[in-house]
């Protein structure tokens, strides 16, 4: 129930931080949509409403052909799976 | 290069032979093939088997001639023929007219076991269908009775006029002449009660409520739904609800997800309700619940849309699963023994895991509940898209001109700055006992400051009011205070307080907790060893802060998150996660007052605030809030007031860290209290 009220002037904030709260600063890891050499991480939080969708597996082989592909760019042999992903989609928002 | 590729092979679905081209344009860089010839058969050259041999035969056709034996079988067909068609005339209803009333009459003579010849206007009972098998007909019955329940048999029965077989005559009679189609619904009905089967038709309105299904599922496949089973069950159709399920999908590729919910949308995000909705909604926003948001693009509050989900009938056969929705149902009990769901209707539905993510509703208040019809019409408790509806759209055509919400929690706030904001000539009053807005999260000082920006933008709070009375006076409706003043209102929104949907947990027999009123759970969000909870019904052990139960909607989706994640482990038997990432919520209910907090922000616990300058412009206020533990004085909470950039992450550090600090000035160094200095150039 005790509240204090304490005010930081300007030139107090801009003064470096002490070394022991620098820690604090550390940002909390985030899972990478995509790996530094171009693959797709399937395990991407970003890519859990595409995978838990109904064409879901379809976009799971697609993405499993994009990061086995050893073509440059990556990913040209896979049209197939990204076709039938894209079908399915189609299909499925049409019904909707 | 691939995503064109695709395009242009999408375009040209049809021809297989343009998506060979366009492969081999991309990889063989410019070679343009021709397209090898397509093989035609040269007409006659093949036998074809099935379409009848066209060629003539080797002899000429006799011209027949019946002998003997042929009169014989003619006599036979004609007479059989005969008999089936004075069967059908005579004994079937086939080509009768006023076939109601011969059944009434038929029904009233006959004197059978059933009891339920009684109503004529009957909806028939599925459970009387179990009798469907052919019984041997009494000799007693009239006979115009026998065949009635023949000519409404599916074609799945043998039509054998003689013996009909005497399935309960009152609902298969009742249906014959109105559901032409097959009513497979009395027929291979067991003993399940069709629960949530909406059929469209008139066919078993059944006496249990039939909550509505979107998907027009067919009678019979609504069959496959019963006797039912689905590896992942979620009670709830909430943002809880829906994270889970993609969690378990994420976790477990070709997992089958079942969510059973009792509102009838589609899973949907609610804290727009009370914000987006009113700041960048437009006049149809209440039609079709969208804005448009910062970005220029319109967005409205589903989390998917319905193509998403896989129908109920469809899931068992769904080869790669899925995410299937039923809506409208709701769950009364959980049967952990038989590890079985039990719906409202009488379905049961095993599981092997089932996750409780009911959620709260709004808190009724008495004094309301029990007032007149007249008054109730003019309330409105908020916490549901139809309340959102109705509130916009007695806005929007002017019908409310005066609004009163009651309740000083967030929702209450921000509705009445949202409102406030979007329609500004309405008068908005906002009435609750304390002190001022929000005063059970903010310290004192701030929740002044907060208050009277939000007087100042034009909403008449009424504070430390008591209620004593309402009725309807004339067309609006008149709130007495304790005080004995009047206070005459359009329509009154109640946001004050939530109850949580626990009901289920207690008839389960499962653990609620006394404090927060949420269904116990442990630090992995597990009540036991095949039921989870999560989402703001789920009280959980959070190893920094303790027992906690929390309505945010971060929490909502990080618990969901590992509540899927964990039922899916639990299953392979690998070791679960337990809850570590502290959720934060956002509010925001007056002009230049932007809040996000993380932790226990509990006005009660003693705080420090840290204030910054305000800006010499615009004049706003920065600060940062720490809120202190009772045992110990370690940070438990930071409330960040018009803070952005990572700073809630770095709050999340220091709570962890569960460090009394002396020096809190240092501390707040670490969030942007100022702007970063700019670079002399």
């Amino acid at each position: 129930m005790s509240d204090k009220i304490l005010e930081i002037p300007k030139n107090e904030f801009y003064k470096s931080v002490k070394m022991e709260y620098r820690k604090y600063f550390e940002p909390i890891p985030e899972p990478e949509s995509a790996y530094p050499d171009g693959r797709v991480n399937i395990d991407c939080p970003c890519l859990h409403s595409a995978l838990a969708h109904k064409c879901g597996h379809l976009i799971r082989d697609a993405l499993v052909c994009f990061n086995a592909s050893k073509t440059y760019p990556r990913g040209m042999d896979c049209e197939k799976p990204f076709m039938d992903h894209a079908v399915c989609m189609t299909e499925s928002n049409r019904k909707s | 290069m691939l995503l064109r590729a695709i395009g242009r092979s999408a375009k040209n679905l049809v021809s297989v032979r343009n998506i060979a081209l366009s492969r081999a344009s991309l990889g063989g860089g410019g070679h343009h093939h021709e397209p090898t010839p397509v093989y035609t058969p040269k007409p006659g050259s093949l036998d074809w088997y099935l379409c009848g041999n066209n060629k003539k035969s080797a002899h000429e056709p006799e011209p027949y001639i019946p002998k003997g034996d042929d009169y014989g079988s003619f006599v036979g067909a004609a007479v059989f023929v005969g008999l089936t068609i004075a069967a059908v005339l005579f004994k079937t209803d086939a080509f009768k007219k006023d076939t109601h009333v011969h059944h009434h009459v038929q029904k009233h003579e006959t004197s059978h076991e059933s009891s339920s010849h009684a109503e004529p206007a009957h909806e028939p009972e599925p459970e009387e269908v179990e009798a469907v098998a052919p019984e041997p007909v009494a000799s007693t019955s009239s006979p115009s009775s026998e065949p009635t329940p023949v000519a409404a048999q599916t074609s799945e029965e043998s039509a054998q006029p003689s013996t009909s077989s005497q399935s309960e005559p009152a609902p298969v009679q009742q249906e014959t002449p109105e559901v032409s189609t097959p009513t497979p619904e009395p027929v291979s009905q067991s003993s399940e009660s069709s629960a949530s089967s909406s059929s469209p038709s008139s066919s078993s309105p059944s006496t249990e409520s039939t909550p509505q299904k979107s998907e027009e599922a067919s009678n019979e496949s609504d069959e496959k739904k019963k006797g039912l089973y689905c590896e992942y069950v979620i009670i709830g159709s909430g943002t809880a609800a829906y994270y889970a399920s993609l969690a378990i999908r994420a976790k477990q590729a070709e997992a089958k997800v079942l969510m059973i919910g009792e509102e009838n949308e589609l899973p949907y995000n609610r804290p727009p309700l009370s914000k987006e909705l009113w700041w960048y909604g437009d006049e149809n926003s209440s039609k079709k619940l969208d804005y448009t948001a910062l970005s220029g693009k319109k967005r409205d509050i589903f989390y998917e849309v319905e193509g998403f989900f896989v129908k109920p009938e469809d899931l068992p056969s769904a080869t790669h699963g899925g995410v299937s929705l039923i809506r409208g149902s709701k769950v009364v009990k959980i049967c952990e023994e038989d590890k079985t769901v039990i719906l409202e209707d009488g379905t049961t539905i095993g599981f092997g895991k089932v996750l409780i993510a009911t959620g709260t509703r709004p808190k009724k208040m008495d004094l309301f509940e029990k007032s007149s019809n007249e008054v109730q019409n003019k309330i409105t408790y908020y916490h549901y898209p139809a309340d959102f509806k109705k509130v916009e759209n007695s806005l929007a055509d002017s019908t409310v001109k005066t609004i009163t919400i009651i309740g000083n929690s967030l929702i209450a706030s921000e509705l009445a700055y949202s409102i406030k904001r979007k329609y500004e000539n309405v008068n908005v009053h906002q009435i609750f006992e304390e002190k001022y807005n929000a005063s059970d999260i903010l310290p004192e000082h701030l929740a002044k400051k907060s208050t009277e920006a939000i007087q100042k933008m034009g909403v008449n709070v009424h504070s430390e009011e008591k209620i004593g009375g309402v009725r309807k006076c004339c067309k609006n409706v008149v709130l007495t205070m304790k005080d004995g003043s009047e206070h005459r209102t359009d329509l009154i929104v109640i946001a004050d307080g939530e109850d949580v949907n626990s009901e289920l947990a207690e008839a389960s027999g499962l653990k609620i907790n006394s404090v927060n009123g949420g269904v116990t759970t442990d630090k992995y969000l597990k009540v036991s060893p095949n039921i989870y909870a999560a989402g703001s019904v789920a009280s959980f052990d959070d190893s920094v802060l303790g027992t906690r139960r929390l309505s945010s909607w971060e929490n909502a989706q990080i618990s969901g998150r590992l509540a899927g994640e964990n039922m899916v482990l639990n299953k392979n038997e690998k070791d679960e996660k337990a809850f570590w990432y502290q959720p934060s919520f956002f509010t925001k209910f007056a002009p230049h007052l932007h809040l996000n907090a993380i932790g226990q922000i509990d006005s009660k616990l003693e705080t420090v605030a840290v204030y910054a300058e305000p800006e010499k412009d615009s004049q706003i206020e920065r600060a940062v809030v720490f809120y202190k533990s009772k045992n110990g004085g370690h940070i438990v909470g930071v409330l960040l007031v018009n803070v952005f950039g990572p700073s809630l992450d770095v709050a999340r550090r220091i709570i962890d860290d569960r460090k009394n600090i002396e020096d809190l000035k240092e501390l707040a160094k670490l969030f942007p209290l100022y702007e970063a200095p700019k670079a002399d150039e």
